[in-house]
């Protein structure tokens, strides 16, 4: 499975010069048995581990069966920022399951578009609409400050958890 | 998508003047001239946002939507005035949160990642006892329109000994002049100033203005004094209605021979009506003002124009305040002073007075305005939609005139100029209840489902009018739907609109023979037994209803009629007659009697017994119910013993 | 005493059954269920502890009924573009079509759009109707201005507008609105357009050196020495302008050009048109002199300019035997 080992050997420090020569965005590649774990869930004893549809599909199926979770510009060619844009998206990831603390049903949704950062997520209506509306004043408003960018927040609610599962294992 | 390619052409002229220009003459580089003579257009001017507001013109109001302001999922859109209300205050508090941790942790947010950069996102300066400030801060601060740092740096200057030289001593009197020196609510929280007005009401609430206050030491500050400064503080105490020394400094400016400018007599005519106490003296003094005006050759501007009718509006005499109004108005048109929207309310409320004789002046002024659109240009622009919904409905009550005004309030943007959410709620109050009453139902239905929830939510004294409109047509079929509105604007605990809601559909027996009714009794079934339950439940809560003898007899007979709800009908009347103690009133005979039909066609002789037991006992009509009992029913020995021991047996002799 | 103790157990699991049933909650483990439908004949009564406890959890915050999706209300004849107006996240509750999106395995229907975030994910289009392009069209015909007449196809405007610009937008999606590479600009304009002496055109194609593409004969100047695209753009018109005039200055070295420094072999500067010449005015008096006609010249500089071949050499033969009148 492991394809660097195929590459002959002298090659391979040409292709090393010739990524560190560029400081263009490089592909880090680590060992590949992480494809057989990462983003897979097990299945448990009593088969009710309840999963999402994005959960049930695992990461080869990304542009085949779901697709991605962030939509923006860094992988262009000549694109700015694209680090930081990760960055940037795994803090509005925490930021929001953490504000809204375990109202969270699916993964949350970053789109951008120009300056403008549109976050979707499925929410469980577990609290008053009022406290709702609290948290989504507060969760935009912080955000862009943070980012520096407009902040819009695109929410559907569930009524129960269990709406958003999509099978259980 | 992302990447855009410019293509731009540059005519041959261009390099040749280059060319020609550059060099002598001996060598010919042009072309000569093409033979058809290209015209290019010039390019149309715009702003940088004339695009995106012409785009924008394109969106119209979706009805099915809430505000923008709600988020849209069915779970958090609004569905009454006190939810419309608290969902967004509570987004405006979340953001001041947000606001209060950046300003908190101000280290934090010190990062610059936005080019170029947006000042709004990152934390404010902060000034303190121990800044490092000059001159050129204060300025800034008063041309941000900071007041209390302003304020504070001007203190810090003082107390280091700087000089501030007078120019900016004027500013700073003019900045603390116009707020008072009290922190005004800042810009960006509009929904907290939209829903203000239903709270706060600030009119004429007697004098604010802070005497000896630094507004006083900075003019005591400034001298030689200036025309500005004089003007400056005539209108801060003129604004904060410290009307006595406002007119004495205009007085003394006046002495001193001192060029003052039109605003500030503006002010002073604000306030003539609180400095004289009856309407000849105040016409009086504002005829001084103007002559002085004249004097000192200031040209009114629209200002003076409102503030005038602003002060005739408070006359108590209607004929000298009619008679002067009309003096003013033709002299300022002849001053080509163009009204605007806040001089037409003026005139509304100085013409159309409740112990006036009516006036058609709205007429005219819709015949002079319609159609045209309108920028804010006086504060009381916002009185007028309100007020001239109210002139429709309550002195005239013409529908047409109605919806000339509403026409005219959707054309281009003078929507903007509805003021805030009070004056919208009393906008729409007054349209609906104006149609209800005079257009046919079926319109006003229509009109009812545009505008219901999403901009407008009926009050209960709405919702009475609605339902007497619906009862007067007897078009019973809108009740289902007005009454599962009802249920969601949480106007169930209105003991007066349940019995209205009631009666409507007891009285007015759907037709089984129309197509259109065919589901009518079931619905109506549905909507009492609703009812019913909402009733029940809500004893446990603060604001209850509780059952009257009526309600429930209501409740049965629509029961009764669905023909497929006997069994509630019973449970229902099962209810009745164990809570008779409790329950005031018993519910009408006709119910009975309705009641009693039922158990004759359902078979159920028990409760027929029942019926009439309670009948006996509440001293009701039951000779009659006990006959149908008889004649219905086949009784057994038991039930027959029982009707015989109830009514006895004269009954049976008739 | 054992009797009513036994009455009130039986109260209490009919009490459970009832709430098991409405609520569907699970009481006890999954087995206790499965007994309970079992042993319904029996009736037997399990001792329940826990009753109190389980009866003080249930009472719920009473919710207030959420309304039905805002599709079931709106007319079949509404205006879209009002309610979708602009890029949004797709929302169940305000699209009133029958979407689906998943995959799912034997042959089950795909998930509905409700709770369904592949649908949030997917920038959707919807705001982009063909009526709301029309609608913004109309909006935004009024600043456009009509296209000029006679500049209608490419040859045709290609004629009065020579020079090419080329500029770049970077409209990515960041915070900033800069991009670095959005300052260069490249000129274009075909060589053609452009008018020469045969000095100057000379000396501007060595001016300009590779910016001149001599397959396709277009000139091309490209800048991005400069922070500012515009700052770039009046350098790179400067380089034009400026490399034109220069080409038709003559410098005073230019003339002490020697025959070592042509780039290319001239019959009117060399040794064979002097011995042409020789050849032919032989012994000739007077002033009439004649000189190698333009044929043979050219067949010369052919012949040393291109080099060898055998079509030059057979016309150089032609040219010479014609100069010298002799017939084969």
């Amino acid at each position: 499975m492991n394809f660097l080992k195929k590459v002959p050997t002298q090659i391979l420090p040409l292709a090393e010069a010739q990524l560190s020569l560029s400081n263009k965005s490089a592909l880090h590649t680590s060992a590949v048995c992480c494809r057989v774990q990462s983003g897979r869930y097990r299945i448990t004893v009593k088969r009710d581990r309840p999963l999402t549809y994005e959960m049930a599909n695992p990461p080869h199926f990304i542009g085949h069966r779901k697709s991605w979770n962030s939509w923006n510009t860094s992988t262009l060619k000549d694109a700015l920022r694209p680090s930081q844009t990760a960055i940037e998206d795994v803090f509005i990831r925490k930021f929001v399951t953490g504000t809204w603390h375990a109202l969270v049903c699916s993964e949350i949704i970053i789109k951008r578009q120009h300056n403008t950062i549109r976050i979707a997520a499925i929410i469980r209506q577990a609290i008053s609409p009022r406290k709702m509306y609290f948290l989504i004043g507060y969760t935009e408003e912080l955000l862009s400050y943070w980012m520096q960018c407009p902040v819009t927040l695109e929410f559907q609610t569930v009524a129960d958890k269990k709406d958003v599962v999509f099978k259980y294992i | 998508m992302y990447l855009t390619r410019q293509l731009r052409l540059l005519p041959s002229s261009s390099l040749v003047r280059h060319i020609t220009s550059g060099n002598g003459t001996h060598y010919t580089t042009a072309a000569p001239p093409a033979a058809e003579h290209i015209e290019i257009p010039k390019r149309i001017e715009r702003s940088p946002t004339d695009l995106l507001q012409a785009l924008a013109s394109t969106v119209g109001r979706d009805s099915t939507a809430p505000h923008y302001k709600y988020h849209d999922d069915p779970f958090l859109i609004p569905t009454s005035n006190v939810t419309k209300r608290t969902y967004t205050l509570s987004k405006e508090a979340g953001r001041k949160a947000a606001n209060w941790i950046k300003e908190e942790h101000r280290e934090l947010f010190m990062h610059q990642e936005a080019q170029p950069p947006i000042e709004k996102f990152a934390p404010s300066m902060v000034y303190t006892e121990e800044s490092e400030v000059d001159t050129s801060s204060l300025q800034q601060l008063i041309a941000q329109g900071e007041l209390t740092d302003a304020v504070l740096v001007y203190n810090l200057l003082e107390k280091k000994g700087i000089e501030v030289n007078d120019a900016l001593k004027q500013s700073l009197l003019e900045l603390v002049c116009f707020y008072n020196n009290q922190e005004p609510l800042p810009e960006e929280y509009i929904e907290e100033r939209w829903f203000l007005q239903n709270s706060r009401r600030r009119e004429r609430h007697g004098k604010t203005w802070k005497d000896g206050d630094l507004a006083e030491k900075l003019y005591a500050a400034i001298e030689p004094k200036t025309p500005q400064s004089y003007a400056a503080l005539i209108r801060g105490m003129a604004k904060y209605l410290q009307c006595e020394r406002a007119y004495a400094l205009l007085q003394e400016a006046n002495e001193r021979q001192i060029q003052l400018d039109t605003n500030t007599y503006n002010a002073i005519i604000q306030i003539v009506s609180l400095l004289k106490d009856t309407a000849d003296q105040r016409w009086q003094l504002c005829t001084v003002l103007l002559n002085q005006m004249a004097e000192q050759q200031l040209h009114p501007n629209l200002g003076t124009l409102n503030a005038l009718l602003e002060c005739i509006s408070t006359f108590g005499n209607f004929k000298l305040a009619r008679s002067s109004a009309l003096k003013v108005l033709p002299e300022f048109k002849q001053l080509g002073v163009t009204p605007s929207l806040g001089t037409y309310y003026y005139l509304l409320i100085i013409f159309c007075r409740e112990r006036a004789p009516v006036s058609h002046v709205i007429v005219d002024i819709l015949n002079d305005i319609g159609g045209k659109q309108f920028k804010v240009e006086h504060p009381k622009d916002t009185y007028f939609f309100a007020t001239a919904m109210d002139v429709c409905r309550n002195h005239l009550n013409d529908k047409a005139l109605a919806k000339k005004v509403d026409e005219l309030l959707h054309t281009g943007n003078n929507y903007d100029l509805i003021g805030d959410s009070f004056k919208e709620s009393i906008y729409y109050r007054n349209y609906l209840a104006l149609l209800c009453q005079t257009e046919s139902i079926e319109d006003f239905m229509q009109t009812y489902d545009v505008l219901v929830p999403n901009i407008y939510i009926p009050e209960p004294g709405i919702m009475e009018e609605i339902l007497r409109a619906i009862e007067i047509n007897g078009a019973v079929e809108h009740v289902p739907r007005i009454w599962s509105d009802m249920v969601i604007f949480d106007h169930t605990h209105r003991e007066s609109l349940l019995l209205y809601v009631l009666r409507i559909m007891v009285n007015n027996r759907p037709n089984a023979e129309l197509p259109a009714q065919q589901q009518l009794p079931e619905q109506c079934a549905k909507v009492a037994l609703d009812m019913y339950n909402k009733i029940e439940e809500s004893a446990k809560r603060v604001r209850k209803v509780s059952f009257t003898g009526q309600m429930l007899g209501d409740i049965l007979t629509l029961l009764v009629r669905s023909g497929s709800s006997f069994d509630k009908a019973s449970e229902v009347f099962a209810y009745i007659d164990k809570q008779q103690h409790r329950i005031p009133g018993t519910p009408a005979e006709s119910a009975l009697s309705e009641y009693v039909e039922a158990t004759v066609l359902n078979k159920a002789p028990s409760q027929a017994l029942m019926a009439l037991q309670y009948a006996v006992e509440n001293n009701m009509e039951t000779i009659a119910l006990a006959k149908r009992i008889h004649e219905g029913f086949t009784l057994s020995e038991v039930h027959l013993a029982k009707l015989k021991s109830l009514v006895g047996e004269s009954f049976l002799d008739k | 005493m054992a009797a009513n103790l036994a009455r009130l157990l039986e109260c209490n699991i009919r009490c459970n059954n009832a709430a098991a049933v409405q609520s569907g909650w699970r009481l006890f483990s999954n087995q206790r269920q499965q007994q309970t439908e079992v042993e319904d004949d029996e009736e037997f009564r399990v001792l329940n502890l826990r009753t109190i406890k389980q009866q003080a959890r249930r009472r719920e915050i009473k919710k207030n009924a959420v309304q039905p999706p805002r599709t079931s209300r709106m007319p079949v004849d509404q205006d879209w573009t009002a309610v979708w107006s602009g890029p949004r996240s797709f929302h169940p509750a305000s699209v009133p079509l029958p979407l689906r999106q998943g995959y799912t395995e034997r042959g089950a229907a795909a998930p509905s759009k409700y709770a369904n975030a592949e649908l949030m994910k997917i920038p959707n289009f919807l705001h982009l109707t063909p009526p709301a392009i029309r609608q913004q069209c109309e909006a935004i015909k009024k600043f456009c201005t009509p296209w000029p007449k006679g500049l209608e196809t490419e040859a045709k405007w290609k004629r009065p507008f020579p020079i090419e610009v080329i500029t770049t937008d970077y409209c990515h999606s960041l915070p900033t609105i800069r991009h670095p590479e959005a300052r260069r600009v490249t000129i274009t304009l075909k060589l053609s357009d452009l008018k020469f002496d045969a000095h100057a055109k000379d000396k501007f194609l060595r001016l300009v050196g590779e910016r001149y593409n001599q397959e396709t004969g277009v000139l091309t100047f490209s800048a991005d020495r400069c922070p500012m695209r515009k700052q770039n753009y009046d350098y790179a018109m400067y380089l034009l302008t400026a490399c034109y005039h220069e080409s038709f200055v003559t410098e005073p070295w230019e003339a002490t050009k020697s025959e070592a420094d042509m780039e290319v072999y001239q019959f009117e500067r060399n040794q064979a048109k002097r011995s042409a010449e020789g050849i032919l005015n032989w012994n000739a008096t007077g002033e009439q002199k004649d000189a190698p006609s333009a044929n043979y010249a050219k067949s010369v500089e052919a012949l040393i300019n291109e080099g060898e071949n055998e079509y030059n050499i057979a016309k150089y033969k032609e040219e010479v035997l014609k100069m010298l009148k002799i017939a084969i």
